[in-house]
């Protein structure tokens, strides 16, 4: 059974705004390669601060996160925000992975062999590898992001 | 009654006489029918050797066409163009005498003098003109044959004043021609001869100057194809594919008991392989970066190749009777065979038409330098140059093989079905197949009941038997425990033996379960050993420096021819 950290009730409402009339004018392969900047430290902080959960009791923390994501690449703005983010988590055994969906507004920690939402799902080795601080999870591509920062593009196949 | 009797023999021979002409008549049928078949054998040895002959006689006139049609080309080539032919062997004759230094200047003069009245319009002629004038330091005469021959044909000049600078050892003069060259260049799409000049320039063939203002153009080349929007997506992709074609196969040998249990064992097999790359990538790149630049003497000769080539071959103007000549020639070549002649004609043309892209030529010949003839040189000028790309792609090659890393492996033991988290819950997995094994023998044993109907029957007539004949009574009983004892022992047998199955069923499972649980494990370790070589790839790309990759050195011309 999954451990709601929050306790939002998932809204069916875009809370990140990913309409597609809202999105950007920058096209995907320009995003793409947007997406490969090496993420700062400040960036970093911020999502390895996923676990403690403290900053992220109400919408509200979950909606600075995004801040933190456009501040990162104001150029793209929230319109190429992620779905959400998926990690290791370090709350320990029986849970090894969360996610945060950010159009869901929720955190989620998931124990071994539960299946995450399908969308999120195709990041979890990425997430477990401890080469990876998290993974932006994209609706047909992820991004993992090394500790140090440094990006890596997987492109997916469009079945997801 | 009076006994009649008929004799049928008469009858009976005659049917004799009737089977034996059946029979006759059937081994005749059967002669015909063979002579019908080596008939029809005949025939068709017949008709095949016809169409042997039609397509002899046919590929023969082909072969007489082509001759008859060849030398008729070459007449009009001969007559149209039969002065370049002069030239060719004038140049090269002029080549050779420079390099031995057995002809007078005066006579070279004339010599390109009269070459350049005979080809009006060929830009070798007043190439020929200036290599004379400069050979003798006619600096004025030189400079307005140059720029006439470059009026002619600038690429062609330039290549050729390259060349032939570099074979005298005029360096200064080469770094300019060279540079001028490349410049000429679409980086987009890069004429054959590149990729020999590149390796020259990468070795130190045409000198020090040369080789460092050659980098900063193909640096420029890199910067204009870098402003394409989708150039780096490319670049990136290319060098991902270059990478992963060089996947080793998969060896899943060591792994008999995933291999048969595993459902996903291909996927586990895939990603093991993905994660062996990082070795051969390793082992790729510090081949690439430590090994040391020998400068390779068939370089000098290709180089050498080229100028050669430039001399003899033929001219824009030619090229449409010399590609008829060389159709034709290969109709004679290919024994009439036209359409074999056609399709040779095609490759040939492709391989000389092609024409690749820089980005493309770097990723080849640092990924495939046998199959480009890459020296090491060019192979650590083309990572120098592609570093940026070389790293982004191969932190994707390592993201995709990890996120492709199955989250479990799901197996099936005596159609119990179960996913195991690489072995470490093995404790878990054996309690819960004991589980479900106790169930399925509970059920099993559950369906097999003594039967009391034996003991309710013979009840029953005791009870009757009773009041109408004590005796049967105990008749009655004997039976009835007989038959309840028989069915009963039938039971327990049928029980025995189910629990022996099932206890065998169940150490064999928990064995096959142990089994794929350790070879899960030793299958993690090793994925995680060959996974971490990544960071060794990594630590090689860093020490990839373009500076270093230019390796320059002198050398002396070979004698032309």
């Amino acid at each position: 059974m999954a451990r709601p950290i929050i306790g939002l009730t998932p809204v069916q409402s875009t809370a990140h705004g990913l309409q597609p009339t809202q999105r950007s004018l920058v096209d995907k392969r320009r995003a793409l390669e947007l997406l490969r900047v090496k993420r700062s430290n400040r960036y970093l902080e911020a999502m390895s601060r996923l676990d403690a959960g403290a900053h992220l009791a109400d919408r509200a923390g979950i909606e600075g996160l995004i801040q933190v994501f456009i501040q990162e690449f104001p150029e793209l703005g929230r319109g190429h925000a992620p779905l959400g983010i998926a990690a290791r988590c370090l709350l320990g055994p029986p849970y090894e992975v969360h996610i945060c969906d950010f159009a869901g507004t929720i955190l989620e920690h998931f124990p071994r062999g539960r299946p995450m939402p399908a969308i999120f799902e195709r990041a979890r080795s990425l997430a477990l590898h401890p080469g990876y601080a998290c993974v932006e999870v994209y609706s047909d591509h992820l991004v993992a992001i090394g500790l140090d920062g440094q990006v890596a593009i997987i492109e997916s196949r469009s079945d997801v | 009654m009076s006994n009649v009797s008929i004799d049928l023999s008469p009858v009976v021979n005659r049917l004799d006489n009737v089977a034996q002409l059946a029979e006759h008549v059937s081994k005749q049928v059967e002669a015909v029918s063979h002579q019908h078949q080596d008939t029809r054998n005949a025939l068709e040895r017949l008709i095949a050797d016809f169409q042997s002959f039609v397509a002899a006689d046919t590929l023969a006139k082909e072969i007489q066409r082509a001759e008859t049609r060849v030398i008729t080309v070459r007449q009009e080539l001969d007559k149209k163009y039969g002065h370049h032919d002069i030239v060719r062997r004038r140049t090269t004759g002029i080549l050779q005498a420079t390099d031995v230094a057995l002809v007078r200047q005066e006579t070279m003069q004339v010599a390109g003098e009269q070459i350049m009245l005979d080809a009006p319009r060929y830009w070798l002629a007043p190439a020929m003109v200036a290599l004379t004038a400069w050979i003798r330091d006619d600096a004025a005469l030189t400079r307005r044959a140059v720029t006439e021959a470059m009026r002619r044909d600038d690429y062609k000049t330039t290549l050729f004043m390259a060349l032939v600078c570099r074979r005298f050892g005029r360096h200064g003069a080469v770094d300019q021609w060279l540079n001028r060259y490349f410049q000429q260049q679409n980086p987009f799409a890069l004429d054959r001869e590149v990729m020999t000049l590149l390796d020259a320039m990468a070795n130190g063939v045409f000198g020090a100057g040369a080789s460092g203002h050659c980098a900063s153009v193909l640096k420029q080349w890199l910067a204009a194809q870098a402003q394409q929007p989708v150039f780096a997506t490319e670049q990136r992709q290319r060098w991902i594919q270059a990478m992963i074609a060089l996947t080793p196969a998969g060896d899943f040998t060591a792994y008999p008991t995933l291999t048969r249990h595993a459902g996903n064992w291909r996927a586990l097999d895939s990603s093991l392989a993905a994660a062996r790359l990082n070795q051969v990538l390793a082992q790729h790149f510090a081949r690439i970066i430590d090994q040391e630049v020998v400068l390779p003497e068939r370089l000098v000769d290709a180089v050498d190749d080229i100028l050669q080539s430039l001399v003899t071959n033929f001219d824009d103007d030619e090229l449409v009777l010399r590609r008829e000549e060389r159709s034709l020639q290969l109709v004679i070549e290919k024994a009439g065979d036209v359409a074999a002649a056609r399709a040779s004609a095609v490759n040939e043309q492709r391989a000389f038409d092609e024409k690749i892209s820089f980005a493309q030529l770097l990723t080849n010949a640092a990924m495939f330098p046998a199959q480009v003839n890459a020296t090491i040189a060019t192979q650590k000028f083309a990572l120098g140059m592609s570093r940026e790309w070389v790293t982004s792609a191969y932190g994707d090659v390592v993201a995709q093989t990890r996120a492709a890393v199955p989250a479990g492996v799901p197996f099936e033991v005596h159609n119990w079905k179960a996913t195991s988290a690489y072995g470490e819950d093995e404790k878990a997995l054996i309690s819960a197949f004991d589980g479900e094994m106790k169930k399925r023998l509970a059920d099993l044993l559950a369906v097999i009941k003594d039967s009391p109907k034996a003991l309710i029957i013979a009840s029953l007539v005791g009870a009757a038997g009773f009041f109408i004949y004590k005796p049967l009574a105990l008749i009655a009983a004997v039976i009835g425990l007989y038959a309840w004892w028989t069915n009963h022992s039938a039971n327990e047998t049928r029980r025995k033996a189910i629990q022996k199955q099932h206890a065998q069923q169940v150490a064999e499972g928990k064995k096959i379960i142990v089994a794929l649980c350790a070879e899960c494990v030793d299958f993690k370790r090793r994925l995680a050993s060959e996974d971490a070589k990544s960071a060794e790839v990594t630590a090689i790309l860093g020490r990839i420096s373009p500076e270093a990759a230019l390796f320059l050195r002198a050398d002396s011309g070979r004698a032309m021819l």
